[in-house]
């Protein structure tokens, strides 16, 4: 970058929140500019999750973003021919005790309610949609329009088709300030240059809260690493994304299947390393609900930094203390799905236009104002 | 058994007398010699593919020979994922290659 | 199981740490995922000619043998068929293997030697298609003949020595070529590089020919002139036909590899597509360079530094093998390849290392082996082949990042 450019928008951070705001910012006609820290997008927790696309299985807040979601990840992948191994065969939500199974049945009422098409299912159902479960799972949520792609691919195709409607992306371009003035941020300072904008998109992840700091304001969010693990190609046993028992499981398209799960367990930092205790739980903790496990051996395992929030659920707002900055955070451990409604909800907010998806449960405001994440975050034992 | 062995190694001098072991290759006897791996066995015994992968059916055997690269991977006596280098040999084993193919969408889910 | 040092991996630097840590007197372990100790020794056996030598044999089951019976007479116990798949703080080792599945150590030497890098062109994962060390190890160490008639990809020492070695057993070795230039081919490919590492060699190599060249050339900046001296049909190196001039392009077969095509190379390293033609084998062997197997140093937590002279990563350690992770040394190939002798030396070392870190070797004796074992390194890599160039000066670049590292920590 020569040391000083302009830009109508900045978006700082190309994960898949990032990405999916400039396609969007572009697609209506932005100069937008995409800075990413690292030498490739995707390369936090948009590059290193499993890949699920799901409605399922998160709090009601997010469901109309996730509904949202979906339809623009099937126009990605059906109109602009995205190849990102996105299948929808779909998600169920496990339950393993008779409280589970309450609490599922009173969850598919209330997302029902809000439109998702979720069903509540047991016995020769479930069997019939899962052959492979053990009698540990009791019932489940399914979801089939959900599903799971390559996080990788899909990141990076969301990033060139952004590219292709004229947005610039800035690789290896950690920002390392921003320049106020009456109210507005003016200019984000790169490690590479200054660029002058009219508006910037905070969808740095973990890193948000620092962007936020730099126009003095504060964002309640943690660093928090999750795991996963693979396996070595299987015959088919499975073909929904579920989870449960504390871990989830989804097949790929090779016959390898994912296995990872974290919680307020894993110890908090940016630190990407797999513990002794997860490596055993995801073992374990499968092969209860899923015997065949026991039929292959782990791969390899890994780790990604989320951004958790104080109540686990996706922030998505104006940024506080400042006119022309809006923020996609906070997504702890779910936030995937969530990137393309919530890139057109970003690129609408910065045009002055209201949302044309319900975020009203994922502003800001839900959290009570001076509350300091630090205090009230409760790391837990790790159920084994 | 003659074929495909190192009978009279130039430095190391011919091949020592060693009892003979059986095990069962996908269902067919294989001759090998005691202490040798399950690779070595098969390759000695003219077997080079030992399992296939992918819907293309494609053909894998013996790739590194020492552990790392796993293409030689084999289930033996029902444990799956076993590498045949580095497996010895034991008399009655049931040794089979599988046909790896896709996930889900590729093929109808199994009962497990 | 609690250990005071856990050595991963039973070749040369292994044994040789084990024995060196069990002699003070430490509880040591080794673990390995063969069903038998000695690592790559088990697969080498061949003949050396060094200059002002006389040609020997290196046998290297014999010398895993004694490195066997010096460890376990000092006391070591042996964990074998055990795959370690994680090393957790503590240190906490997880195994995959017969035996216990943890293992306890206060200190670790992780001595797990270097892999063969791939090869790749249409038709490489045909059965009958491996790596120069699987044949190796088929013909020396399992007496398999791993085909009948063979041509070799990638020149270099270790392809020079398999070639010859599959002559030696009947093998039919049509010749010993270049891989295909192309963006993924790397420095295999790269003729000029070929061309230096065989004039480097050519001191030992038993082909006046090339020794002739080499001494002529050698330091001669001209290597695209003297790629011209290799007429396409090659230059014989230990009766072996070795083409720095003719490149792989294609394997092909029904099942199992039945041929493979070949082309010529302009002296410029560009493929002349009318050479083009189609030779029977059923055998590919490939080298493609070796690289130090990083992965558990890494997870680990030991930092790995990448070595511009050497073009290979290894993890970043001290003069006494200590790496960056707390109680974690490093010995062998891991470190840097130059071959068993040097694998065993270093070996020694780490286990002194560990010995005095643990308080049970005197400063005297310590200092006293370490001038001793750093004798017999600089003797041998003065005279034996080096696997790879540029030794010295990898070596100097790692002491160097080192003593970085440190200041920075101190910062």
């Amino acid at each position: 970058m020569s040391s000083v450019r302009n830009h109508d928008v900045v978006v700082i951070g190309g994960g898949i929140m990032g990405c999916s705001a400039a396609y969007f910012l572009a697609r209506d006609g932005l100069d937008v500019a995409l800075v990413e820290r690292a030498v490739q997008v995707g390369t936090e927790a948009s590059g290193r999750n499993a890949g699920g696309i799901r409605q399922n299985a998160r709090h009601p807040a997010e469901v109309p973003l996730a509904m949202a979601s979906v339809k623009w990840w099937e126009f990605f992948r059906d109109e602009l021919r995205g190849a990102f191994h996105y299948e929808q065969h779909g998600n169920l939500s496990l339950a393993c005790t008779e409280e589970e199974v309450r609490g599922l049945q009173q969850t598919a009422v209330r997302l029902r309610s809000i439109g998702l098409d979720v069903r509540h299912v047991q016995g020769a159902d479930l069997k019939e949609l899962c052959p492979n479960l053990s009698e540990m799972v009791l019932a489940a949520n399914y979801c089939p329009t959900d599903g799971q792609s390559n996080p990788i691919l899909a990141t990076r195709f969301i990033a060139r088709c952004a590219r292709d409607l004229g947005a610039t992306i800035y690789l290896d371009t950690p920002v390392v300030g921003l320049a106020m003035h009456g109210g507005q941020v003016t200019a984000v300072e790169t490690a590479h240059g200054v660029i002058g904008t009219d508006a910037v998109v905070n969808t740095a992840g973990p890193w948000a809260n620092e962007i936020a700091v730099m126009i003095g304001s504060r964002l309640p969010i943690l660093a928090r690493p999750t795991q996963v693990a693979v396996t070595l190609p299987m015959p088919p046993v499975l073909r929904q994304f579920i989870s449960g028992n504390t871990v989830y499981i989804r097949p790929t398209r090779t016959g390898n299947l994912l296995v990872g799960g974290g919680g307020p367990w894993d110890v908090l930092g940016f630190t990407r390393e797999n513990t002794y205790s997860s490596i055993r739980r995801f073992a374990a903790r499968g092969m209860q609900i899923l015997p065949a496990l026991s039929g292959t051996s782990m791969l390899r395992a890994w780790a990604g930094i989320l951004a958790v929030s104080p109540d686990r659920v996706t922030i998505v707002d104006r940024m506080p203390g400042v006119e022309n900055m809006v923020v996609a955070t906070g997504c702890s451990g779910h936030g995937f799905c969530l990137g393309p409604g919530a890139g057109q909800t970003l690129a609408e907010m910065v045009q002055g236009r209201a949302p044309s998806t319900d975020i009203e449960g994922l502003r800001l405001s839900r959290f009570p104002p001076g509350l300091d994440i630090n205090a009230v975050y409760k790391t837990e034992p790790e159920p084994m | 058994m003659a074929a495909g062995r190192v009978l009279d190694h130039p430095l190391l001098g011919p091949l020592p007398d060693v009892p003979a072991v059986t095990f069962r290759f996908n269902g067919q006897p294989v001759q090998a010699r005691e202490g040798e791996t399950i690779a070595a066995a098969l390759w000695a015994a003219g077997i080079k593919t030992f399992r296939y992968t992918g819907p293309g059916k494609e053909p894998r055997g013996v790739y590194c020979g020492i552990g790392h690269c796993y293409d030689c991977r084999v289930t033996v006596d029902g444990v799956p994922d076993v590498r045949s280098c580095l497996e010895p040999v034991r008399a009655d084993i049931q040794v089979q290659g599988a046909w790896e193919r896709q996930g889900p969408s590729a093929d109808k889910v199994n009962g497990g | 199981m609690k250990v005071d040092v856990a050595i991963v991996g039973a070749g040369p630097a292994g044994l040789a740490a084990a024995a060196a840590a069990a002699e003070h007197g430490l509880d040591t372990i080794i673990v390995d995922e063969g069903f038998e100790p000695g690592g790559r020794l088990l697969s080498q056996v061949h003949e050396i000619s060094e200059p002002r030598r006389a040609a020997h044999v290196w046998n290297g089951p014999r010398v895993a043998a004694e490195l066997v019976a010096a460890a376990k007479n000092a006391g070591a116990q042996f964990c074998l068929r055990s795959t370690v798949w994680g090393l957790f703080p503590g240190w906490r080792i997880v195994l995959h293997g017969p035996g216990a599945a943890e293992i306890e150590a206060d200190r670790l030497v992780v001595a797990t030697g270097a892999m063969q890098l791939p090869v790749a062109l249409p038709g490489w994962t045909l059965p009958g298609v491996m790596t120069v060390g699987a044949a190796q190890s088929m013909i020396n160490h399992h007496r398999v003949l791993p085909g009948r008639r063979a041509v070799v990809i990638g020149i270099d020492l270790l392809a020079l020595t398999v070639a010859q070695q599959l002559a030696s057993v009947g093998v039919e070795v049509a010749g010993v070529v270049m891989p295909a230039p192309g963006p993924l081919a790397g420095a295999p490919a790269d003729l000029g590089r070929v061309v230096d590492e065989l004039l480097r060699l050519a001191a030992w190599a038993p082909a006046a020919g090339l020794r002739l060249a080499g001494r002529v050339l050698q330091g001669s900046a001209a290597s695209h002139l003297v790629a011209r001296l290799f007429p396409p049909d090659g230059v014989g190196v230990w009766d072996i036909a070795v083409m720095p001039r003719r490149a792989a392009l294609e394997i092909r077969g029904n099942g199992s590899v039945e041929s493979v095509i070949l082309a010529d190379l302009t002296p410029a390293g560009e493929l002349d597509m009318r050479t083009a033609r189609e030779v029977e084998v059923d055998l590919v062997c490939t080298s493609g360079g070796l690289a130090p197997l990083t992965e558990l140093p890494e997870i680990a937590g030991c930092r790995i530094s990448y070595v511009d002279e050497w073009g290979a990563s290894v993890p970043l350690h001290g003069p006494a093998l200590e790496t960056t992770a707390e109680g974690v040394f490093v010995a062998g190939s891991v470190t840097g390849v130059e071959g068993a002798p040097i694998a065993a030396l270093q070996g020694r070392l780490a286990g002194y290392a560990v010995a005095r870190a643990a308080g049970r070797m005197p400063r005297g004796e310590y200092d006293a082996e370490l001038q001793r074992v750093q004798k017999e390194l600089t003797d041998i890599r003065r005279h034996a082949i080096p696997l790879w160039p540029n030794i010295d000066a990898g070596r100097a670049a790692i002491a160097g990042l080192w003593q970085e590292a440190r200041r920075g920590a101190r910062v």
